[in-house]
């Protein structure tokens, strides 16, 4: 009697740990259950606490973005190894930057233009940097006296119906000694920008000059036209009014105008560098 | 017999020898604490960024944080080959966004709440004071040098290079920017490093554009950071002139990352710079 008593002593209790263990830790069990409560849980906690995290990857420029910097590269170093002086060459110009900044940059003392362009995250980072040996930055605006004379070069035959002679051409081009046709800068920036969602476009500025020079918006309208006046300048065209601004958009644009410098290209009254 | 003459002589070399011993190790010790002090400090405050963003939570979908930052500046002078004391400023740098979050966090590390939008801020890691040096020879390095170190240095503790690490390498996204004048950095010259959190676009107050208008996008526009003397855009040097409209334009568009910022502490870039970046005061008060 006593060894029955004994012996259901310890199986009932065997019995319930196995059923117990049974009920528990099967798959559909209750640990199973437990489990997913309690990573419900973790999971609440996690939105709950703790900070918010970013990641980041290397910032780049948009694929079209890239080729029109490329081409612009290109272009430049074409112009430079050039041997055709006071030439016109076209880079195809850039479509809405967006929030991206392309900064040319002549540092002295390597004898180079650096072309640093900004985009990513709230358009400061880096995302792409090439140095062009021997290349000078220019630009034919800055002052109306250069306009005048850039003006006067290449589209002062048209002038109010007044032939001028082509000797007047020779004066400028080939005597700098009587005043620069083009304004040499330490940098050009171009980016996009836009006044109170109107007058959208890209603009270029020159961080050198006076803030009320060159500073009107959409003032890039150039056609991707560039201009080499001698072995290390090459020239950009912001636009304005034919004033200190730059030139007025027409002599850029392709609408077949006589003077314009797509249609000059083309009967050869001026050269084209490539 | 005692040879009394022999006993003080010998008893002078010995005192001697122990007073140089002291002054030695008296110097190694301290030199060591100073750089302890300062790692300490460094150390404090990255726990303390760190404990600051664990120990935040969501109330209402907006984001609060309670744990206080304990930050202080440190002050520090270097010497150096040109090429060492860019090291160390990069280092340094690097070290401040290190400590900041390298840029992981959603958030500004400095607001206690998200509900609102508000302006960026900033805090001075450190402030570093070039010393003369023999082997620091020629000019200063100029902004578009030091542009150039940071593009082509390896991090060592990140092995690439230092612009990748602050722009994208840590985790984060994020930018530097130098504020320099023509000179560059150079010896007899303060610079302060400085972290810039990023604007908060409030959760409960929609971003405002100078326009007016709510914005379904920030920092859509590229800033216009112009220069005089300009050695690059990211970073840049700066004359006179050209001093508050390149400062305010870095400043006041709102800009969602953080950065580094290398300041040239001259008076009026200080001035200018400190009055468009609210600044955080340490918890020794600076």
């Amino acid at each position: 009697m006593v060894a029955i008593k004994k012996l259901l002593s310890y199986i009932i209790p065997l019995v319930v740990l196995v059923l117990f263990l049974l009920f528990y830790y099967n798959p559909t069990g209750a640990f199973e259950s437990v489990k997913d409560v309690v990573s419900d849980v973790n999971a609440s906690i996690d939105d709950l606490i703790g900070a918010e995290e970013v990641t980041a990857s290397r910032p780049t420029l948009p694929p079209a973005q890239q080729a029109e910097v490329d081409k612009l590269i290109s272009t430049m170093e074409r112009m430079k190894s050039s041997t055709t002086k006071f030439c016109f060459d076209n880079y195809g110009g850039f479509s809405s930057l967006g929030g991206t900044t392309i900064t040319l940059t002549y540092n002295e003392q390597k004898k180079s233009t650096a072309i640093e362009v900004l985009r990513g995250v709230g358009g400061v980072q880096e995302v792409f940097y090439k140095e062009i040996e021997g290349v000078k930055p220019c630009v034919i605006a800055g002052s109306e006296d250069v306009v005048d004379k850039f003006y006067d070069v290449f589209f002062g035959e048209w002038n109010y119906g007044v032939v001028r002679p082509l000797e007047r051409k020779k004066v400028y081009l080939e005597n700098p000694a009587l005043g620069q046709y083009f304004m040499p800068v330490k940098q050009i920036m171009i980016t996009f920008d836009s006044f109170q969602g109107m007058m959208e476009g890209n603009i270029i500025r020159i961080p050198v000059l006076p803030s009320n020079i060159i500073n009107e918006y959409e003032n890039f309208n150039d056609n991707g036209f560039l201009y080499k006046p001698d072995n290390e300048h090459i020239c950009f065209f912001p636009t304005g009014d034919n004033d200190e601004d730059g030139l007025d958009e027409d002599y850029f644009s392709n609408n077949g105008d006589e003077f314009s410098i797509p249609q000059q290209l083309k009967t050869g009254k001026i050269n084209s560098c490539s | 017999m005692v040879n009394k003459k022999g006993l003080s002589m010998g008893f002078l070399v010995a005192l001697i020898i122990v007073i140089l011993s002291f002054m030695l190790i008296a110097g190694v010790v301290f030199r060591f604490m100073s750089d302890a002090e300062e790692k300490q400090a460094e150390a404090l405050c990255k726990d303390s960024v760190a404990l600051r963003s664990v120990a935040s939570f969501k109330v209402l979908g907006t984001e609060q944080k309670i744990a206080p930052l304990l930050c202080q500046t440190i002050d520090k002078k270097i010497s150096g080959s040109k090429e060492e004391v860019q090291q160390i400023i990069a280092d340094k740098m690097a070290r401040c966004w290190d400590i900041f979050g390298e840029g992981r966090y959603k958030t500004s590390v400095f607001e206690n709440t998200n509900a609102f939008s508000g302006g960026s801020k900033c805090f001075v890691c450190s402030t570093i004071l070039v010393e003369e040096d023999n082997d620091f020879v020629g000019d200063g390095v100029s902004a578009q040098e030091f542009k150039d170190f940071l593009r082509t240095t390896d991090y060592p503790k990140k092995n690439i290079k230092y612009l990748d690490y602050f722009q994208y390498g840590g985790g984060g996204p994020g930018y530097v920017i130098g504020v320099l004048t023509n000179e560059g950095i150079k010896p007899d010259r303060a610079y302060g490093i400085a972290f810039k959190a990023k604007s908060t676009s409030g959760v409960l107050v929609p971003e405002l554009t100078a326009g007016g208008t709510a914005a379904a996008a920030i920092g859509i526009t590229s800033i216009a950071i112009f220069g005089i003397g300009t050695g690059g855009l990211g970073l840049l040097a700066i004359g006179a002139a050209g001093i508050s409209t390149t400062v305010s334009d870095l400043m006041t568009k709102k800009v969602t990352t953080d950065g580094i910022i290398l300041v040239d502490l001259e008076r009026g870039i200080q001035k200018e710079f400190f009055k468009n970046c609210n600044l955080v005061a340490g918890i020794a008060g600076t």
